[in-house]
């Protein structure tokens, strides 16, 4: 089976579809650009503060409200709502660092990409699943200090991670709050100085050389921040891989051509799935399989 | 299991932490938590 122009022509236009539905969910997320207040919208995606963002991820906000003492019931809520109906959806069309990595993407896509088998696909994601429940862990000790009035104690021991344990670290603060606060404040005078270079916090080293890590992997590899690494997506796969809204297969019309594997931007092996429903946690209903399936056989399913 | 159950399970518990939330007025004890850029995401930044 051939895979045609009309087809790729199609694939063109559903990423650049996803880019602009991406992009405006970002905006919706940063309306202080539009002198717009703060609002209480809480989305499974990754989306740490900034200067203009009015809404939290539901990660970052899990994170600050377990280290507060506080039961994270409204990011949890969210979590589970959207789950259950859209599985990982949001990592598709609503993330601003799958956007990021969409766009980055899309700009190396002459370069040769790396896809691991399903085995790796599958074992690499463990590294996520440790940083996801590492994170957790911290932030409830964290919480139960807090919670025993041991507050300025426990926030001295655990430092800069005493607040959101994981956003420290995570790349997409790097993108989202470090380098437009570089701007905002001027301090990116700093790197063009040779005076202040070496005053520069080793923290801040530390962060900016895994945010290169994560943006060379995501050269080679199609949203692999996304697929192995992100805390968000992998809640967001253990709750919606039994998700109401997925993708599947028309068993009368399906050829096993595999070109909805060798599309698939987080290497699901589609067609070892039963064809009702691909139940992956990898999963973020992109669409690209429907959109690329030569034969019309991959559809949209409901229930 | 059936998937489709698992699927309802996981929007029903959603559900009941949202109800559970409203009526503690948690969304009242976000607003400050929502608006404040934390010393994490700040950590290491230079400043002029």
């Amino acid at each position: 089976m051939t895979w045609h122009k009309k087809d790729k022509v199609n694939m063109t236009k559903l990423r650049l579809l996803r880019i602009f539905v991406q992009f405006i969910m970002f905006l919706l997320m940063n309306l202080s650009f539009f002198l717009i207040g703060a609002t209480w919208l809480v989305l499974p995606v990754v989306m740490p503060k900034s200067i203009f963002t009015t809404s939290e991820g539901a990660f970052d906000l899990l994170q600050r409200m377990l280290t507060t003492a506080i039961i994270p019931l409204v990011p949890l809520a969210f979590f589970f709502i959207i789950g259950a109906v859209f599985g990982r959806m949001f990592c598709s069309w609503g993330c601003p660092f799958g956007l990021f990595q969409d766009i980055i993407g899309f700009l190396t896509s002459k370069i040769n990409k790396y896809e691991p088998t399903k085995d790796s696909n599958d074992s690499y994601r463990q590294i996520g699943e440790f940083i996801t429940g590492g994170t957790v862990l911290v932030a409830v000790v964290i919480g139960i200090g807090v919670g025993l009035g041991d507050t300025e104690q426990i926030r001295a021991s655990f430092g800069v991670f005493s607040e959101q344990p994981w956003t420290a670290l995570s790349p997409a603060t790097f993108l989202f709050t470090v380098i437009p606060l570089l701007f905002y404040w001027g301090g990116i005078e700093s790197f063009f100085n040779l005076n202040t270079l070496g005053q520069i916090d080793i923290f801040f080293w530390i962060r900016f050389i895994i945010f290169a890590g994560g943006l060379i992997l995501i050269i080679y590899v199609p949203r692999g921040w996304c697929r192995w690494f992100c805390p968000v997506g992998i809640i967001m796969g253990q709750i919606g891989k039994n998700s109401m809204i997925g993708v599947g297969r028309n068993i009368t019309k399906c050829t096993h051509c595999g070109i909805c594997e060798d599309v698939c931007p987080m290497g699901v092996r589609i067609l070892s799935h039963p064809p009702e429903k691909v139940r992956s946690e990898h999963c973020t209903l992109c669409l690209d399989c429907v959109a690329a399936c030569p034969d019309d056989a991959m559809e949209i399913k409901y229930l | 299991m059936k998937s489709n159950a698992k699927a309802f399970i996981a929007f029903s518990i959603g559900i009941i932490l949202l109800a559970t939330a409203i009526s503690e007025g948690q969304f009242g004890d976000i607003a400050d938590l929502i608006v404040d850029i934390t010393s994490s995401a700040l950590a290491g930044i230079p400043t002029p």
